[in-house]
């Protein structure tokens, strides 16, 4: 016998799940280098090397026979406002349930109590500490931040129903204007005002860093009268802010109110831009966004009193979140 | 994140459509269930969309199938294949036989084992050996075994069933 034929004998084959593997570019560039030296000295080796190709090329080919027909793919955007109407409405049943829960705790305490005190009135202080609102700025508060406009809107912002301590943590130690201070001692003082109903201001991660507004839809400058007119006279903004820009997106038709975007700015010179407009925008909106974030849901009615869904009110701007927060209080 | 996923979505929404479509055998089910994928996957914001979305899109078809199994309809490729090399210049005849191959075929891969079927369409559909290897369990190195496996089960369950009809046909 040759020796070359001894030799190729004795040489180690490649095994056939390596050459799928190979084939399927799912190994190293040290293993392929291997893998393609002994390939290149071993005839038989090549001779698998082809058939697993073959091999594989009519596994592929027999599986493109089990193809559905050209599916049609919704715009991406369409899905992501599914997603947002979905996180919407969790949000709500959760906030519901929450809801549920607190008032049967309650209403149990107040049975246990009453069953411990005797056949005497049931202890008023059982209920009393759920207010009947979700909105539940106490009347006593020093200048109530959230003063429901005299136009057919609300905006209400969210509310845990479990009673949480008034913040203990201190307004931003270093804020960086003055004039920012007052905000945030404002909002600690609503907050610590309201014993059972402290107010929640949901945070959205914002991962990416982008331009001011996304590029998506038509955005319009439009002067304070004239966005007046189009969005029916009602622009949220942060009161007592100067107005700096009004953009808005949406068409003047009439069907329905458009996305507004105020952009204001504070006496530090930096900007907040308070949003409104349809849940799916307002969020593609945010999405685009880099720094804090605060948000409410809005209800509306139009002048027929039907409800106008769906829509959300968000505040931005690189500001602490703290100064987000009162400033929510203070949009109108 | 966002832009990761909307790629991911403009690039790989067909081969979940197709993935699904070979677990459910229903199209408009398949895109159903395919749009229901990615609408998930934006509420959660995965940290590795891509096999997250094909995890899911596997959840999706195995409680689809238990749910069918619980109805106890059956689908049969048949009537809701897509015909996807059909024309109207087709005849009957080539129609009857384009689709008796589809049928083969599905069965073909219904011969496998479920892990072998699995690991097959997950590759079809693009996902690298890891990925296939952390969402069916088996270490970085059995998929290459499993999927040599597979493909020489499917290629000779196919033959076997192509000459069974010759040998029924002569």
């Amino acid at each position: 016998m040759p020796l070359i034929d001894k030799k190729l004998r004795d040489m180690r084959h490649i095994p056939e799940e390596e050459l799928h593997a190979y084939l399927d570019q799912a190994l190293s560039r040290s293993q392929c280098v291997e893998i393609e030296s002994h390939l290149a000295s071993c005839p038989p080796c090549r001779q698998a090397r082809d058939g697993i190709a073959a091999l594989r090329d009519r596994t592929t080919a027999l599986l493109a026979t089990l193809a559905p027909p050209r599916p049609i793919k919704p715009a991406y955007a369409d899905l992501r406002a599914q997603a947002a109407a979905r996180i919407l409405k969790k949000r709500r049943i959760v906030r519901a349930v929450g809801w549920a829960a607190s008032i049967s705790l309650a209403l149990g305490l107040g049975w246990i109590a009453n069953s411990w005190i005797g056949a005497g009135p049931p202890p008023a202080t059982a209920v009393a500490p759920l207010p009947a609102t979700p909105v539940a700025m106490p009347e006593s508060a020093p200048a109530s931040p959230v003063e429901v406009p005299d136009r057919e809107s609300q905006i209400r912002v969210a509310s845990e129903p479990h009673p949480i301590p008034a913040p203990t943590r201190e307004p931003e130690p270093k804020t960086p204007d003055a004039s920012l201070a007052p905000a945030t001692d404002r909002f600690q003082s609503v907050a610590a005002g309201i014993p059972t109903e402290p107010l929640r201001v949901e945070i959205i991660p914002v991962q990416q860093l982008a331009g001011d507004l996304p590029t998506a839809g038509l955005w319009r400058s439009v002067s304070w009268d004239g966005a007046q007119a189009e969005s029916d006279a009602w622009i949220p903004r942060v009161e007592g802010l100067p107005v700096v820009t009004v953009q808005v997106q949406g068409d003047q038709q009439g069907s329905g109110k458009p996305l507004t975007v105020v952009a204001q700015r504070l006496s530090s010179g930096q900007m907040i831009q308070t949003v409104e407009g349809p849940i799916a925008k307002v969020s593609d909106l945010l999405s685009h966004q880099s720094g804090p974030t605060v948000t409410a849901s809005v209800e509306m009615n139009d002048n027929s009193g039907t409800r106008q869904d769906d829509r959300m009110l968000a505040i931005y701007g690189s500001v602490p979140i703290d100064t987000l927060r009162a400033f929510l209080l203070k949009v109108r | 994140m966002t832009d990761d996923l909307k790629n991911l979505y403009e690039t790989t929404y067909a081969a979940v459509v197709r993935f699904l479509y070979r677990k459910v055998w229903d199209p408009d089910r398949a895109e159903d269930l395919a749009q229901e994928v990615f609408v998930r996957a934006m509420k959660h914001n995965p940290d590795k969309p891509r096999a997250w979305v094909f995890a899911v899109a596997a959840n999706l078809a195995r409680d689809e199938a238990r749910a069918a199994v619980r109805r106890k309809r059956h689908l049969t490729l048949l009537k809701s294949d897509p015909t996807p090399l059909t024309s109207p210049q087709r005849s009957a005849e080539d129609l009857i036989e384009h689709n008796e191959k589809l049928e083969r075929m599905r069965e073909a891969l219904h011969a496998l084992t479920p892990r072998d079927q699995e690991v097959l369409l997950l590759w079809d559909a693009g996902l690298s050996y890891p990925e296939i290897a952390e969402q069916t369990g088996l270490a970085v190195g059995a998929v290459g075994t499993t999927l040599a496996r597979a493909r020489r089960r499917l290629v000779d369950a196919f033959d076997r069933q192509e000459a069974e009809r010759h040998a029924a046909h002569s």
